[in-house]
């Protein structure tokens, strides 16, 4: 497990609501390592997106802080925070009518300074993002003609080709086929042993996660509900009252993070 | 597309570029008055006086006008691109958001109340239609604030809807005018190059001209702005002042516009749509090629506001009654049908 590093970014007892409505996080405290996939899990209004954003820096926290290494978020210049961490939202906007590689070569903005095109160091940048998502063959392919995986590995080329040391991804898989979910989960895999990238992806699957993840984060009722290896968390009590739910588990060994299979909870003589 | 690069974005222009120039290089030979390009050209090397008709007309009436139609283009056509990508609207421009609308209400109560003096340079009617596009700016702004997010659907329904206030507004203000000034007003509230106001192009050129320098800079930020405002604020963008910068230089250099011509429709709305058919939607490829279109555009419609009733008396064999049509008439004509074409052929490709 490479867990040796320092955190490059760390929350600090975070605190957030959005105006007029109840609190999402109380005191939230979690580090990110390089080199390490770190899986966002929990119930839907747990949180996940808003702390994604908050760790990116596009909310301000109402107390505590977000350290990037080791200096508030919000204290960056914001072209020198881009260099560091790249966001992939949900549900990206893209124009349908952009082309692959233009999508791309927008992820070079943080290193444009006053320059008003790329230079051929941007142009090499976006060559090597597209080639490592396997996307160089449709580089020139408009994004309303590709399929929802292919559009998903070209946002991907994007925020590579910012060359972050941190990858924050919401939900990267939530329209995608299962083959797709396996090569982009395979992708950050190697984008994080090769790399040594930092990657915190959003996912409604457990057992994506648990299979994916070094370190599995549990979000509940404003804070970290479980955190640590997947093979301990997924076997943690705590996690089915978390989802409101009964799990049965399958075992694949005392090392290998178990499977899990929900089933509602079935209350006192009525069936569910 | 090959990747910009200031050779590729200039070549990309270059036929648009000339296009422009050889319409501005005619535009002394086309007006009421039968006075050849040639003859135009070559009244530019006599002195202008009385014993010199033609060149005072071609180069004191005509040319002075092209100018305004180009003014007039680059900067509706700038502006126009810049709110359909900050509203993530195709439809979203200071017309249809009824900004036009406000500056045309403020500039005509100005004229009607006999504001017309000049301040720092400016003809205080200019200054009555910066007031009146604010004006509808923060209505419109408050009303979308109020119903939750800054939708786009919101401020075009609130903008449309100030539109017709506006215009309903102007039509009563009209009204109360005698017949002369009715006749004058009415022509300037379908857009005209008449004179109107005491207006003068060149008070407005320290304006406008900064704001399309501006407005060009936006480029980068509006490509980022495109793919989603999360994303562009993640990678360094001031997503905050891109919005405001792009709103407010907008709707102030449109209501320079308005104020000089009066409001010159559908200039705004197609001509964004053309440039990205032209030259994709890289903003910093879309913002100058939609200028040199506008410009283009809008001195074309002028030349057919003469042309059109010449040829039709000339076919006709009769009387025309308006020698020149106002030029929002044109732009209108033929806007229509390029916009339609336009949103079939979006439906039918997803090109838009």
């Amino acid at each position: 497990m490479p867990t040796d590093s320092a955190p490059i970014l760390r929350a600090r007892a975070l605190h957030f609501a959005y105006p007029g409505a109840d609190p999402v996080l109380t005191g939230l405290d979690l580090d990110v390592r390089s080199g390490e996939l770190l899986a966002l899990v929990g119930p839907n209004g747990a949180g996940k997106s808003t702390l994604l954003r908050l760790l990116a820096g596009l909310h301000h926290p109402l107390s505590g802080e977000v350290l990037l290494e080791d200096r508030p978020i919000h204290a960056w210049r914001p072209v020198e925070r881009a260099r560091r961490i790249a966001l992939l939202p949900q549900h990206p906007q893209a124009p349908p009518d952009m082309t692959a590689e233009e999508a791309v070569r927008l992820g070079r903005y943080p290193y444009l300074g006053m320059r008003m095109f790329e230079a051929p160091e941007d142009l090499a940048a976006v060559d090597e993002a597209l080639r490592i998502t396997g996307t160089l063959e449709f580089r020139n392919r408009r994004l309303g003609t590709l399929s929802g995986g292919e559009a998903q590995r070209v946002h991907l080329a994007a925020a590579l080709a910012q060359h972050p040391a941190i990858l924050a991804l919401d939900e990267p898989t939530s329209d995608l086929d299962l083959a797709q979910q396996l090569r982009i989960f395979n992708l950050l895999r190697e984008l994080v042993h090769a790399r040594r990238l930092a990657v915190i992806a959003v996912t409604h699957d457990l057992n994506l996660a648990g299979r994916f993840a070094d370190v599995l984060c549990v979000l509940h009722a404003g804070g970290v509900a479980a955190l640590g290896p997947p093979a301990e968390v997924l076997r943690d009590p705590a996690l089915a009252r978390v989802y409101d739910v009964t799990f049965q588990r399958f075992d694949r060994g005392p090392a290998e993070p178990p499977l899990l299979l929900a089933h509602p909870v079935v209350t006192d003589g009525a069936p569910a | 597309m090959s990747p910009l690069t200031w050779r590729s974005l200039f070549v990309r222009l270059l036929p648009w570029a000339l296009l422009l120039a050889i319409v501005l290089a005619i535009s002394p030979g086309i007006g009421t008055q039968d006075i050849g390009v040639v003859d135009a050209w070559r009244a530019l090397r006599a002195p202008s006086d009385a014993s010199n008709p033609t060149a005072g007309i071609a180069w004191e009436i005509r040319f002075p006008r092209t100018l305004k139609a180009l003014v007039a283009g680059v900067t509706l056509a700038l502006a126009g691109a810049i709110f359909q990508t900050l509203f993530r609207n195709p439809l979203a421009t200071p017309y249809t958001m009824g900004i036009a609308s406000g500056a045309s209400l403020g500039a005509l109560i100005a004229y009607k109340i006999g504001w017309l003096h000049v301040v720092a340079g400016l003809s205080t009617v200019s200054l009555a239609a910066f007031i009146g596009a604010l004006v509808v700016l923060g209505v419109v702004l408050l009303l979308a604030r109020s119903s939750a997010r800054l939708s786009g659907q919101t401020l075009l329904l609130a903008g449309v809807t100030i539109g017709f206030f506006c215009s309903g507004m102007m039509i009563f203000v009209t009204s109360l005018a005698d017949v002369t000034q009715t006749y004058l007003t009415v022509r300037w509230m379908m857009g005209s190059l008449d004179t109107f106001g005491g207006v003068e192009l060149t008070a407005l050129l320290p304006i406008v001209v900064p704001a399309w320098i501006i407005m060009l800079l936006l480029a980068r930020g509006l490509n980022q702005f495109a793919v989603g405002a999360e994303i562009a604020a993640t990678r360094g963008v001031n997503v905050a002042r891109l919005e405001v910068i792009g709103i407010l230089v907008g709707s102030l250099a449109v209501a320079a516009v308005v104020s000089l011509c009066g409001p010159i429709g559908f200039v705004g709305l197609i001509i964004p749509h053309l440039a990205r058919l032209i030259n994709g939607g890289d903003h910093r490829a879309l913002l100058p090629t939609a200028a040199l279109l506008g410009g283009v555009f809008l001195i074309v419609c002028d030349f057919l506001t003469t042309l059109l009733p010449m040829g039709y008396a000339a076919l006709s064999g009769r009387e025309v009654t308006v020698a020149r049509l106002p030029i929002g008439v044109m732009t209108a004509l033929i806007g229509t049908p390029v916009f339609l074409v336009l949103l079939c052929a979006r439906r039918a490709g997803r090109r838009l």
